[in-house]
């Protein structure tokens, strides 16, 4: 049976997380008359980064030669700190701390952001690790 | 390789257990540290509220509650105008047992240009005034002159800059320290500005409900009650005697905020000792199951010459080991929700809301560590104990052909 | 001279008596199997001598001490100063490589020393598998590291229980191949079997039933040269 990564299903779900929460409960903020507010690439920067993450996080979970593991958990590293900057420096948003992309959109990427840092750094050394036990 | 890294090897090859040990601690350390942070933060907003209004009775129109909520207004900074002739200062003046007495004129921006949402704007009488000016003296120190302001901790625009208010200009000369309520959303300025404003914006057409001098105008009378006289009767006079105004005790505005954090805080401490009772249970049965399964490699090492004592030390290591590595774990995820949210937490519980400062975080992250290592050891006794008894040469014969 | 002796000892559970005045002697350097079908009072007797359980009647004294009379605590103290063990089933700790668990018996003893641990294992053969874990050894080499274990801080007297008793017959011959080194060497051995042939590699046999000793035997063919 093929071996299953859990460090990228952890990734895989994360990445789903920001996908789905991108476009629901972490979507930046919108004007009353529907139109976007200038925070509104915050939220396709996480809602494509995260469609990236679950590719990234199906190959750690599947793929098991190590130089490709490797080489996605430096992508994962990536991708974790884009999203704890796509609100507020790869995109603007809102400058009154009271509006929502910055009580929501921005504190859940930072969450998002620090967790995928922590799980790809984990996979990263793992991985590694188990290359020079060979 | 060290006789104390022995609990550390055990815990290796064991990653699933030890993970499930871990994470149960990590959601003990979350309950309490996040909650007593969430409490904290509930408590000293309230006597930063307390500190900031420093008046007695506040005194506003009569119709103003049709138009806003003024607890609202007042403590959750929810934008809102409402105007009196100034003649009622004359009227309130001669009250008996009135201190001391200041006026505030309100008015909300159209989205002023620091801000994508309507900002409380706050006209002060700086001869008189004893509410705000003793906050506005730690950023700034002079007089404000015409059109200069000074913003709550929450604007968002810097000293120096200018923001839009009713296409005015008006420079930013001061920012006031967080307070953990609404009123670090507004914006102070003199009567002087504010009435310059109020003319700005009727000016633009918008329907004030001003009649005659802007000027002459008051939103809210602040009073302090000299010693020695009951704010309640004071206020009560006030209601009787004035007319067209209603006297409201800052007091009674206070008790329901105080009542609303009590109840937030049960809520709170309920939650985290039904955390806590279930992860302590779920704890003594993994080391009892666990204490177990190792019968054999504990009998091999009292054969070897480990005393009972060393032994119970070796499980308490492992179980301490598990404790601050769970505690760390739910203590960092504590801070990594708790303080990027703030913001949100505030607004949904609809309270004062100021988080503690860096020392006190650290003490309770420390406390609530310590508290963790604790109870990891104590639930480990009884298995540990238990199985230091046991005869480990009869263990060991088990199985034997 | 006598390193171990047993003077009337009995060992009564309840009604039965597992062991039943026992009379034996062990000298220094000797090479004693004990031999007895189940229920014969070999384990009862084993885990008195190996300081793990008490007589309920009768003297043992090992190296002059009657260690019948001792606390749990000083027992353990003798069990980990002067006597080495070497089980049927092994008993490796599992997560610590050979050399690790070699070096356990050190700790509670005096202070672990890699290089001693390391001589320990290249005697019984062993030192390039020093740092492989109980899993990745046959069970032939645990019985050795069990043995290098037991001798590491060279005890006076090595007892082993059914020390062959998992091994195939190439295991074994290496283990009792040690076993005579070990004898040549000057250590006191006893075994726990029952195997004759383990049993006749000894140079005297004691045989147990129904908790009493039921014969001694000498073993004429004993070689002390055997290799």
């Amino acid at each position: 049976m093929k071996k299953i990564h859990v460090s990228g299903i952890v990734l895989t779900v994360l990445a789903a997380v920001q996908a789905i929460g991108a476009r629901t409960f972490l979507h930046p903020c919108v004007h009353e008359d529907g139109s976007l507010a200038a925070c509104a690439g915050a939220g396709d920067w996480l809602f494509g980064l995260g469609l990236a993450g679950i590719l990234l996080g199906l190959g750690l979970t599947l793929l098991p030669v190590r130089g490709i593991r490797l080489a996605l958990c430096a992508a994962a590293l990536a991708w974790g700190v884009c999203t704890l900057l796509a609100p507020g420096t790869l995109s603007p948003i809102c400058m009154m701390p009271s509006m929502r992309c910055q009580m929501v959109t921005r504190p859940g990427a930072l969450v998002l952001g620090v967790l995928i840092l922590l799980c790809a750094a984990g996979s990263l050394v793992i991985a590694a690790r188990k290359g020079k036990r060979a | 390789m060290k006789k104390r890294s022995l609990p550390l090897r055990n815990l290796a090859r064991r990653p699933v257990r030890t993970a499930l040990l871990i994470l149960l601690v990590a959601f003990q350390a979350l309950a309490v540290f996040g909650g007593s942070l969430v409490i904290f933060s509930l408590r000293n907003g309230l006597q930063s509220l307390e500190n900031r209004l420093g008046a007695d009775i506040i005194v506003i129109p009569a119709t103003a509650r049709s138009k806003v909520n003024p607890e609202s207004l007042f403590l959750q900074g929810t934008t809102g105008y409402f105007y009196m002739n100034r003649d009622r200062l004359e009227k309130l003046e001669n009250v008996e047992g009135i201190e001391r007495i200041s006026p505030q004129l309100f008015l909300a921006s159209l989205r002023a240009s620091c801000c994508s949402v309507p900002v409380q704007v706050i006209g002060l009488e700086q001869e008189t005034d004893f509410v705000v000016q003793p906050w506005i003296a730690r950023s700034y120190g002079r007089a404000l002159g015409l059109k200069d302001v000074v913003v709550g901790s929450r604007v968002s625009a810097a000293v120096g800059e200018s923001i839009r208010i009713y296409q005015e200009n008006c420079p930013v000369v001061g920012k006031l320290d967080a307070t953990g309520t609404g009123l670090d959303t507004a914006v102070y300025c003199s009567m002087e500005t504010l009435a310059h404003l109020l003319d700005a914006a009727r000016a633009m057409g918008h329907d004030l409900q001003i009649s005659g001098d802007s000027a002459a105008q008051v939103s809210a009378v602040y009073l302090k009650v000299k010693d020695g006289y009951d704010v309640g009767k004071v206020t009560d006079d006030i209601n009787v005697h004035v007319r067209k105004v209603e006297a409201i005790q800052t007091r009674n505005m206070f008790s329901s905020v105080s009542d609303s954090l009590r109840s937030v805080s049960s809520v709170v401490v309920w939650l985290i000792a039904a955390v806590w009772v279930l992860a302590l249970m779920i704890l003594l049965v993994v080391f009892a199951m666990m204490m177990n399964e190792r019968k054999r490699e504990f009998a091999v090492f009292r054969l070897l010459g480990m005393s009972r004592g060393q032994l119970g030390g070796m499980v308490r290591t492992e179980a301490v080991l598990c404790g601050a590595a769970g505690g760390l774990a739910g203590i960092g995820l504590a801070l990594l929700v708790i303080l990027p949210f703030s913001g949100l937490i505030e607004a949904s519980l609809g309270l004062p809301y100021l988080m503690p400062g860096a020392g006190m975080i650290a003490a309770l992250g420390g406390g609530t560590l310590a508290l963790c290592i604790l109870m990891s050891a104590l639930a480990s006794l009884g298995a540990a104990v238990r199985l230091s008894r046991v005869d480990p040469g009869t263990i060991l014969r088990e199985g034997n052909g | 001279m006598s390193l171990l002796e047993l003077k009337n000892v009995s060992k009564i559970y309840g009604e039965l008596k597992a062991l039943d005045k026992v009379n034996i002697h062990v000298d220094q350097g000797e090479w004693v199997a004990i031999m007895g079908p189940s229920g014969s009072g070999k384990s009862t007797m084993m885990n008195i001598i190996g300081c793990m359980d008490k007589p309920t009647m009768g003297e043992v004294l090992l190296d002059g001490v009657d260690i019948a009379r001792e606390s749990s605590k000083k027992l353990t103290d003798i069990r980990r100063d002067k006597i080495g063990l070497v089980f049927q089933q092994f008993h490796m700790v599992n997560y610590l490589t050979a050399v690790e668990n070699v070096m356990v018996s050190q700790y509670y003893h005096s202070m672990p020393d890699e290089k001693e641990a390391l001589d320990a294992l290249e005697l019984v053969g062993l030192r390039e598998r020093a740092h492989h874990l109980p899993s990745q050894l046959s069970g032939g080499e645990q019985q050795r590291v069990c043995v290098a274990r037991a001798l590491i801080n060279h005890p006076e007297l090595i007892l082993a229980d059914e020390p062959t008793g998992n091994l195939d017959e190439a295991n074994e011959n290496i283990v009792l191949s040690l076993f005579r080194q070990l004898h040549r060497e000057g250590t006191t051995l006893i075994v726990v079997t029952h195997d004759p042939e383990v049993a006749e590699a000894a140079q005297r046999t004691i045989v147990l039933e129904h908790g009493r000793v039921a014969r001694e035997v000498n073993n004429e063919n004993f070689d002390p040269n055997a290799i």
